[in-house]
């Protein structure tokens, strides 16, 4: 596998859904090729940054009694 | 058919699909995932707060006709979809009728990059990174910021958010990767980040050549 094909399928092998032979042949790229292990590094901190920036949050706490009050009204 | 990627509950609500689950059950497992989908999408707290109010008005009204031809997890997130879509379209028609009313706003309107972007003080409250960097998302196209929200922060699988969005696999493929590349380039031109020596992530707006000069 060359790093055209690596970089084509690289975003699935992040998602961990290759087959296991594609699987394999990334692996076996990424072992050797400095140029693509830093591109899935970015991948990497992109997907860091985003989870950072959009954390998850808790709903609000009335909003069981807001929807119920909504359906009750319509 | 997808299974909801949840709990043991999840699957009792499914097993439920015969009878029709119950709505009380459906609003406490996604109550939160929802929210969070729809602050993702607005980055407004309030607007998110209605829109999800309108989303579990809608699964109320739609659970008894539930039949589990979908998982319970495509179809509420694609319920949820419909009603952020509506959310925007009805904000960019106000827009639209504001800024023919008020032609001498057509000049500051022109750098807007997104026009359902919200107000920088909105982007700022939602955490204590720089608001700068936090509007950087809004610089993607609005069917790639969704496959990103869905996969990378809701965490659905592609063959889900495809179930959701009503579209092929491959179309899903495409934009995520699109969208990451975009959102690398996006962060490639606007910031310096990594993790420092506590590996603690870091960021930092990238000065401009006349902020070097100048500095």
């Amino acid at each position: 596998m060359n790093c055209t094909e690596t970089r084509e399928i690289i975003h699935s092998y992040l998602n961990d859904e290759l087959e296991e032979q594609l699987l394999a042949g990334v692996v076996s790229h990424l072992a050797g090729c400095s140029g693509c292990r830093r591109e899935l590094g970015n991948l990497h901190t992109s997907l860091d940054w985003l989870r950072k920036t959009y954390p998850e949050q808790a709903p609000p706490g009335d909003l069981w009694e807001k929807i119920q009050g909504a359906i009750e009204t319509r | 058919m997808c299974q909801p990627s949840g709990t043991t509950e999840l699957a009792e609500i499914g097993n439920q699909a015969v009878r029709g689950p119950d709505f009380s059950n459906v609003f406490d497992e996604f109550q939160r995932p929802i929210y969070n989908y729809l602050l993702r999408l607005t980055q407004n707290h309030a607007q998110a707060e209605d829109l999800t109010q309108e989303t579990f008005i809608r699964v109320h009204r739609s659970l008894p006709t539930f039949r589990g031809d979908a998982s319970l997890t495509t179809w509420i997130y694609r319920i949820a979809t419909n009603v952020s879509l509506d959310h925007f379209r009805r904000r960019a028609t106000r827009q639209a009728k504001a800024a023919l009313s008020l032609e001498e706003t057509q000049s500051e309107r022109e750098w807007v990059v997104d026009e359902n972007a919200p107000a920088p003080e909105q982007v700022a409250s939602q955490s204590e990174m720089s608001d700068c960097v936090q509007r950087f998302i809004w610089r993607l196209p609005p069917s790639y910021r969704t496959v990103m929200v869905l996969h990378d922060l809701q965490g659905l699988k592609n063959r889900e958010i495809a179930d959701v969005l009503d579209c092929s696999l491959h179309t899903v493929k495409i934009r995520l990767h699109r969208a990451r590349k975009k959102l690398r380039a996006i962060l490639d031109a606007g910031c310096d980040f990594a993790h420092d020596e506590r590996n603690v992530f870091v960021c930092e707006p990238k000065q401009t050549e006349t902020e070097e000069a100048g500095g």
